[in-house]
């Protein structure tokens, strides 16, 4: 296994700014307008995204080598859902039991992504880009941190927004699009960054 | 005919997902079983009690999440207020706590000094929230008890029981509010409280300035001029501290309060009955004596006629009558509307009987 730094600075920036899960790849969406209302409960999903992506692009980078190995890369999609929803499920079954604290810190947001897009697409990215154990990990860690930072923007953002006079056609989810588009054109400014 | 490179795909692609699907089901039976919680058998029994629709007013994460709040016992049993009595009871009764303990409570907002009423110290220009405008030194009205008028409860209340006009105090629907609370916090100046459903007279004032003071700022605050608690016939209402408070035990929701404060400041829930005096009268003159609104009017040894009109309901004469002669009928909210457009001056009825 070779490990370059400048290539894992390039997949960290980009995991988190380039390429950021939401703004820029557009996905988890559902996630980033339904909990972005307040601080609190988008910091603890962020923290559940980033522990659930953290543990997806560990345990798939060794389902894709079963796949590999037996030629049958083209039920990834299948596996890797199976695989990714029946590991939530155990962890949170397993974090209850152990570690009730952590459990009810992630609460409802842990069983919530268990099948989100943007969970998929990190176990897909992984395989794609080609990456190994280490700069598989990395980047499933830094996207979610990504989403997590989109997330938390939003809701800063959103609180701010509580108390503003919004007309009123645009009050709720229109609103939260429109800055959900403003913020998607910020992050695209860095899309032209080279390393 | 099938050849080996397919077969072969077929084989593997088959014994990939199985192996897949049986190792992670395997692996979640054995968790569930290994990692079983014990978990009270009053939640599950809660949450399909509770609708199901996760509508997040109660502040917990989705039903199941107010389930666990309520066996812990962080939450009280009529925590859901979307619904409604028939699953308070539920609760109640799977938690085995006394229906009465989930009494129905409503919210009030205690003040009457809409914007023009009520003076300002300065005119306000801004976000049309009353705690944004609060933040303003402390809100545009002079009154510092005083509602502030911006409609933020309005905009808070879930079920749409607040009706709010622009610059006018909110005004809470008996028939909407659930009693979930939810606008007592939104108030920046504290004027919400919530009481019992069958509490009916409300000091709409929550001023202990001293009386110049408030006549100063507003028309409609109360000046602690104490008229309310002579005219109680039951001690209900006292002043304290320079605003009279109702105690809500004692108070018989007689409205005679209501009628006598000079400033217009007690609120009684519109009464929908009046005392309707029936044949066994026998022309006493006793409930003509106690009437405190001269209602009341005949001739002695005939029968008496109660004026629906000017009639409060407050069902002393009820009381006093020897012969059980006095009941209180329904009577149509039309005319109560005519009574106030039209007051009949006391002394016309009078010379009317004369």
């Amino acid at each position: 296994m070779k490990l370059d730094f400048s290539t894992l600075m390039t997949i960290i920036i980009g995991a988190i700014f380039i390429n950021n899960f939401v703004l820029s790849r557009f996905l988890g969406i559902c996630p980033f307008v339904g909990v972005s209302r307040s601080l609190e409960s988008s910091f603890g999903m962020g923290m559940a995204v980033i522990f659930v992506m953290t543990l997806t692009g560990f345990v798939t980078y060794f389902v894709n080598l079963i796949l590999v190995i037996t030629r049958v890369e083209y039920l990834q999609m299948m596996c890797f859902i199976i695989v990714i929803a029946a590991l939530v499920q155990f962890v949170e079954m397993f974090l209850q039991k152990f570690n009730p604290t952590l459990y009810s810190a992630l609460g409802i947001y842990l069983p919530l992504i268990t099948t989100n897009c943007a969970v998929l697409a990190v176990a897909l990215l992984n395989v794609k880009e080609g990456y190994n154990l280490i700069e598989a990990v990395l980047f499933s860690f830094f996207a979610a941190a990504g989403f997590a930072l989109a997330l938390v923007i939003m809701a800063g953002i959103r609180e701010r927004l509580e108390i503003t006079d919004v007309p009123r056609t645009m009050q709720g989810v229109p609103i939260t699009f429109i800055i959900a588009a403003i913020l998607s054109l910020a992050f695209m400014g860095f899309s032209g960054m080279k390393f | 005919m099938l050849t080996d490179a397919n077969t072969l795909a077929i084989i593997w692609s088959v014994a990939v997902m199985g192996g897949l699907g049986l190792v992670s089901g395997g692996l979640l039976a054995f968790a569930s079983r290994k990692f079983a919680v014990e978990v009270d058998p009053r939640v599950a029994e809660v949450t399909s009690a509770l609708s199901g629709a996760n509508c997040g007013a109660c502040g917990y994460p989705g039903c199941a999440g107010a389930a666990r709040a309520i066996v812990e016992g962080k939450a009280p049993a009529n925590v859901c207020a979307a619904g409604g009595e028939a699953t308070m009871r539920m609760i109640a009764k799977i938690m085995g706590v006394e229906a009465a303990s989930v009494a129905q409570k409503i919210a009030k907002i205690q003040c009457r000094g809409d914007i023009g009423i009520a003076k300002l110290q300065y005119e306000y220009h801004g976000i049309d929230d009353c705690r944004a405008a609060y933040l303003l030194f402390n809100g545009a009205k002079a009154c510092s008890y005083g509602c502030l008028a911006l409609g933020t409860c309005a905009k808070a209340c879930p079920f749409g029981a607040i009706e709010y006009e622009f610059h006018r105090v909110p005004y809470v629907r008996y028939d909407k509010c659930t009693g979930c609370g939810v606008c007592v916090d939104t108030c920046p100046r504290k004027l919400i409280d919530m009481y019992d459903a069958t509490d009916e007279v409300f000091v709409l004032c929550k001023s202990h300035d001293k009386g110049p003071a408030v006549r100063k700022v507003c028309e409609v605050g109360c000046v602690a001029c104490g008229v309310c608690e002579r005219s109680c016939p039951y001690d209900a209402i006292s002043v304290k501290d320079g605003l009279a408070v109702v105690d809500h035990a004692k108070c018989q929701k007689c409205g005679i309060c209501v009628m006598k404060c000079p400033y217009n400041c007690i609120w009684g829930k519109p009464k929908e009955t009046r005392a309707f005096i029936t044949d066994k009268c026998n022309g006493c003159t006793i409930c003509e004596k106690t009437c405190p609104v001269n209602a009341i009017s005949g001739q002695p040894k005939q029968l008496h006629v109660v004026d629906p009109e000017r009639c409060i309901a407050c069902g002393i004469c009820v009381g006093k009558c020897p012969r059980q002669a006095i009941e209180m009928h329904p009577h149509a909210q039309s005319s109560v509307a005519h009574a106030q457009a039209k007051p009949v001056p006391a002394e016309s009825t009078l010379a009317g009987v004369k």
